[in-house]
């Protein structure tokens, strides 16, 4: 018995007809949009049913049970082959959907009899049976939309049984809910059995199956996967979810499946013949998913979308029944400038030139200095360009990798089999491949690294068709050292090609024949990875990754060097391999000395919140002797403002410096960092500070990404750094000189200044001002006689993006204008201040104050230290900061920054004993 | 066409589920009414009459048919309700009994059937009330009063037939209802059923006549005047015609639908 079901959509609207119509007729003969698929609810069954047998259905949510039980009846028909079932079939699927509201229980007990092909007089002697035992009474007469579920559970479940079926199919999982029908279910499944009827059950209990069942089926994924003894399957199929994560597998997988069939479209892809279920299928599977959301995106977007769309709406509403015409012009509009680019990419290619040009400077000095002094603006709400100005990328890319690099560009992501239509209708600047595993959500997989076993070299179609559109392409192996042969053979085909590790540019050279090599290691991305803090640090070390047994023998005296002294500290340790299947457990398992200190196994998501959650993390490093290639772990802990103690590594030192990394040699060494780190709040506060200033202003995907662009020779749009409004209020008779020295002293250049004053325009202070800082643009507002005049000044006149207030009393370094812009490229701050920092004691010491502010959202700090982006300022704000020492919110609006590099104390008193306050990243 | 016939056996042997449906179909129309089955023959009284006001006093149709005008509008307008009201139902009857198809299997024609059915017992009662006006406005009735029998049953399986076609694309598209309402409509109005389309009166120019009379339903609403109002035989051509035509209709309309049966689960 062979059958098949096709899934169809459950409702056709208009919108669609619409829109396939136009689909229709212009992508007609090409493959590669397949807009519409099938999906195979059940495909290549067999299944014979002895005469008196009781077979047991079991499998997943979504894989096929009901659809298998409801074909077997006949109330779906068979798409393909053939299903026979001899004897009258009875059947519970789901309760008492079938019975007509209005009409009483006794009528629907007739209705139901007679559609299930029992005679009148066969049903008036059975009645009463039925009536007992649903246990309805009087109520049998009342009209059935009266009745609880239960109610009509129990009338549906009477009739099945008693309409004397010579086949009974039962689908329990739609009766879990109901506990009666629990308890009856055994007693009946046995009477049934006595009198040698047929009986297939669906179901999620496996006691049920075990006891009650002679043969029982697995089903997954609409094919059946194993068929014997019920103990068998059954303890086959326990195995396979436990291993896979029990309830959570099956309920993800379950959500997979119901999204394919929620899909507008019909789904195909799943078909399966006797292939072993295993990773690959599983990846295709979410690829077809991922396809669909893709392709939802997309349409959306696209012009025969829209007319229809235009169409609908206008026959919907009368609004847009007047707004068709503009929407159809500019349709047309859109239309033809999409047709200008699709002809543009299908042109044939130009002539290229041999490298990139700044490829040179990027060979020579992996990090050269001018791609690290700062990133785009654009990720912070201050300055946010549309979205069309950033360059598209068509990538491949693992799912971490494309978390990071999103928000830098516009990027574009395919499957194997669609991406030259994705292509096609969304053009690209620059195409990026990564050496990924799973690439795109597992479309990808295997087919980016060579194995024994071949997938497809579709990512070679990919370069070369991009090559020959003129658009550059790059590949990143960000799994060099180790894996360089696995992915040398894809590689060779790009323009360029990255690696984290330096040292492999040599043999890429060799190897490719050609100079476009480069080196590109990790980096922080400040929207996932930022000092942020919302709960507190634990005073312990904490160590994440894996223990390798049996390899790495270098790594794991490494590890002692770091674990043994930090166990004295209260470590913990979330184990990579932590939950693994047992045969593989072996090979990384923690030693008995560590073992207390395993928490367990932490997910990407919960990992960067652990990052703020300890005061010190430990890194172990396999790669010791690489320049540039290290943990990505070690940029994320920094940026998260969280100190690393490391064992030597030639790329942290290459890299990062001293700013926030402790390399230790022993295991007296890591105690003494441990000691200082976890008890010296001062000196871990500098750490702390130092390891989030080197990361955010020079090891961002930002910077990375234009790094990237440069070498593959894609102008980006110049990259500007914001201008700083700087806002003086000059007291009267104040001598402007302190503020023309630190406005002089800064690193950040691109400034303009606007001093308030109270008293008549000192015309001879501002002009020295105006000498001192040579090419700044100086404004002056006089506050007499009307102060609103001269705010209504200043917001008509003031460039800058970020507007800076500065105040007698305060010193401020010279790094100080350079941190407000780096802060305000992590998500969402508007306004920052410093509610901690130094100040001057009653002794006339300089020591910091509001630790505990550090790294938070506060209500209020001083005004000498905000900084705000324009759009948030107010002229009441403006008028606070210019004549309040504090500057208070509603609400949490503040970023408080790290402490440094601004001191609220008189100017002597600044600058004794070499100015701790300062902050300036070393080496 | 043997698995039509396997059809049709199975669908006669559910002739008591069609009786149930169609009784409790009834018995479910007017049950919480305070008028209840009052209603069978206030219903179409009410519907000639609003027809009545409208065509024949504002239209002035009723001073062209000199005193016949009320007996024939009733049957146009009676007899077109009982097609339009069995096609319109029909295309929602699928989606109706979701819950039905979904649990057991069953020929799903017994729905059509007993649509059909249902509304020929309301259109009993207009006939009834049809009788009613014939005598009351003094017309004599003749033997060929019993040429109605006949005719009710091509009429019957003529609509049937559309019902299946319609209950066949209603499973499939939802939208059939609201399509298939301005079809109605517009196959009204090239009917007569409140205007002449025959005779000194005709609306309908002499050279059109032939086209006009090929619509099977403007056939069965001239047989019914035939033997009601007329006191004539209807013309045996437009009997034969009508007899292939509805014979045709219900044949492919049940093909059809049988043949979409299986899928019907799927959509719904």
């Amino acid at each position: 018995m062979k059958f098949l079901i096709r899934y169809h959509r459950r409702e056709v609207t208009l919108r669609e007809t619409l829109i396939r119509l136009f689909e229709r007729s212009r992508s007609r003969g090409d493959p590669g949009s397949r807009w519409r698929e099938e999906f195979w609810a059940l495909r290549g069954i067999n299944l014979a049913v002895q005469p008196g047998e009781t077979v047991g259905v079991i499998g997943p949510n979504g894989s096929g049970k009901t659809t298998l039980l409801k074909t077997l009846a006949g109330i779906l028909g068979a798409d393909q082959g053939r299903v026979a079932v001899r004897g009258r079939v009875g059947c519970l699927l789901s309760f008492g959907v079938g019975f007509n509201p209005t009409l009483s229980g006794r009528e629907n007990v007739y209705l139901n009899g007679s559609l299930l092909g029992l005679a009148r007089r066969t049903i008036d002697a059975r009645m009463d049976a039925i009536v007992e035992m649903s246990e309805l009474g009087d109520f049998i007469s009342a009209p059935v939309r009266t009745y609880s579920a239960g109610m009509r559970g129990r009338l549906g479940f009477a009739i099945a049984v008693h309409i004397d079926p010579d086949v009974l199919m039962l689908d329990e999982v739609l009766g879990v809910g109901d506990a009666a029908f629990r308890a009856k279910t055994g007693t009946i499944l046995e009477r049934f059995r006595r009198e040698r009827k047929t009986v297939v059950i669906a179901s999620h209990s496996m006691g049920l199956i075990r006891e009650t069942c002679d043969r029982a089926v697995w089903l997954e994924r609409g094919t059946i996967r194993l068929e014997g003894p019920p103990d068998e399957v059954v303890q086959a199929y326990l195995k396979t979810t436990e291993a896979l994560g029990g309830g959570a597998a099956r309920a993800r997988r379950a959500q997979e499946t119901d999204e394919l069939r929620r899909r507008p479209i019909e789904a195909r892809s799943l078909q399966r013949g006797a292939e072993r279920f295993d990773d690959r299928s599983e990846a295709r599977v979410r690829s077809v998913v991922e396809y669909y959301t893709l392709a939802q995106q997309r349409h959306l977007d696209e012009v025969r979308y829209r007319l229809g769309d235009a169409l609908v709406k206008a026959c919907s509403s009368p609004k847009d029944f007047l707004r068709l015409p503009g929407r159809l012009i500019a349709l047309f509009f859109v239309g033809l400038r999409r047709r200008r680019e699709r002809r543009r990419l299908e042109a044939p290619p130009a002539p290229r030139g041999s490298a990139p040009p700044g490829s040179e400077v990027f060979e020579k000095a992996p990090l050269a200095p001018h791609l690290g002094t700062g990133c785009d603006p654009r990720q912070t709400i201050f300055a946010a360009p549309p979205s069309g100005s950033r360059p598209r990328v068509a990538a491949i890319l693992d799912e971490f990798s494309r978390a990071c690099f999103a928000p830098e560009c516009d990027l574009v992501t395919f499957r194997p089999d669609n991406w030259a239509h994705v292509l096609k209708t969304t053009g690209a600047r620059l195409l990026l491949v990564e050496s990924a595993w799973h690439g795109n959500d597992g479309a990808w997989q295997y087919r980016i690294a060579s194995y024994g076993e071949h997938m497809g070299d579709e990512v070679l179609d990919l370069a070369a068709c991009c090559t020959r559109n003129g658009v550059p392409t790059v590949f990143w192996n960000k799994e060099d050292p180790a894996h360089f042969d696995r992915f040398i053979r894809k590689a060779g085909v790009f323009d360029a090609v990255f690696t984290t590790d330096a040292l492999c540019i040599p043999r890429y050279k060799e190897a490719l024949g050609h100079g476009a090599v480069y080196a590109l290691p990790f980096a922080a991305q400040p929207f996932l990875h930022n000092p942020l803090q919302r709960e507190e640090r634990r005073r312990q070390p904490c160590f994440a990754g894996a223990y390798y047994a049996t390899r790495h023998e270098q790594r794991r005296e490494d590890m002692h060097t770091l674990l043994r002294p930090a166990m004295r500290f209260g470590l913990d340790i979330y184990d990579r391999m932590h939950g693994a299947p047992p045969k593989e457990r072996a090979d990384f398992l923690f030693p008995e000395e560590y073992r207390p200190a395993v928490r367990g196994r932490l997910e990407y998501d919960d990992m960067v919140a652990a990052y703020k959650r300890y005061r010190v993390f430990l890194n172990v490093n396999s790669v010791v002797h690489s320049p540039t290639m290290f943990s990505r772990r070690v940029f994320e802990l920094l940026a998260c403002g969280t100190p690393v103690i490391t064992t030597p590594s030639d790329g942290i030192a290459n890299l990062l410096g001293a700013n926030g990394v402790f390399v230790t040699h022993s295991e007296a060494e890591t105690e003494a960092f441990l000691e200082k780190l976890l008890h010296d709040d001062d000196a871990w506060a500098e750490a702390s500070a130092l390891g989030i200033k080197k990361v955010l202003s020079e090891h961002t995907y930002a910077v990375r990404f234009a790094a990237l662009c440069r070498a593959a020779g894609i102008s980006m749009p110049e990259r500007e750094d914001p201008l700083v409004s700087v806002t003086v209020a000059a007291e009267p008779g104040e001598d402007l000189g302190p503020v023309a020295d630190c406005l002089r002293a800064q690193t950040y250049r691109r400034f303009e200044v606007h001093v308030f004053s109270d008293a008549l325009p000192a015309a001879a202070e501002i002009d020295a001002l105006r000498r001192k800082l040579g090419g700044a643009p100086v404004h002056h507002w006089p506050r007499t006689p009307a102060a609103q005049q001269s705010y209504r000044g200043f917001f008509d006149g003031a460039q800058g993006a970020i507007v800076c207030n500065l105040r007698a009393g305060f010193r401020y370094a010279e790094d100080y204008l350079a941190d407000c812009v780096m802060f305000f490229r992590l998500p969402a701050v508007s306004m920052q201040g410093k509610a901690c920092r130094f100040v001057a004691d009653a002794d006339g010491r300089i020591v910091p104050t509001g630790a505990e502010c550090e790294h938070r959202m506060v209500r209020a700090a001083p005004s000498g230290t905000i900084a705000i982006v324009r759009p948030s300022l107010s002229p009441e704000a403006l008028h606070t900061l210019l004549t309040h020492h504090t500057f208070t919110t509603p609400d949490d609006a503040i970023y408080s920054t790290y402490r440094y590099n601004c001191c609220e104390a008189p100017a002597q008193a600044a600058h004794a004993g070499g100015a701790p306050w300062t902050l300036r990243v070393r080496g | 066409m043997a698995t039509i016939m396997r059809s049709i056996a199975e669908l006669v042997s559910r002739w008591e589920t069609i009786r149930f449906l169609v009784t409790s179909n009834l018995k479910a129309g007017h049950r919480e009414k305070v008028l209840g089955h009052l209603w069978n023959l206030l219903d179409p009284l009410l519907f000639v009459a609003v027809y009545y006001v409208v065509f024949g006093l504002l239209f002035k149709q009723a001073e062209r048919g000199q005193g016949t005008f009320v007996v024939y509008l009733a049957v146009g307008v009676l007899a077109w309700r009982f097609f339009d009201a069995t096609v319109s139902q029909a295309t929602l009857c699928i989606r109706a009994n979701r819950g039905l198809i979904h649990e057991i299997r069953f020929p799903k024609a017994v729905f059509p059937v007993s649509v059909s059915l249902s509304r020929l017992y309301d259109f009993l009662w207009g006939l009834a009330v049809l009788l009613g006006i014939v005598l009351c406005t003094g017309f004599p009735l003749t033997a060929h009063v019993l040429w109605l029998l006949p005719l009710l049953v091509l009429n019957l399986v003529f609509a049937m037939g559309i019902a299946f076609f319609a209950a066949y694309l209603g499973a499939f598209f939802a939208d059939t209802t609201n399509v298939a309402g301005v079809l109605l409509r517009l196959w009204m109005y090239a009917s007569p059923t409140f205007y002449y389309a025959r005779g000194e009166h005709a609306l309908i120019p002499e050279r059109f006549q032939g086209i006009y009379m090929m619509n099977p339903m403007a056939c069965v609403l001239e047989g019914y005047r035939d033997a009601l109002l007329w006191g004539r035989a209807p013309d045996p051509a437009m009997l034969l015609y009508m007899l292939a035509v509805s014979v045709t209709v219900l044949l492919a309309g049940f093909a059809v639908f049988t043949f979409g049966e299986g899928r019907f689960a799927k959509y719904i």
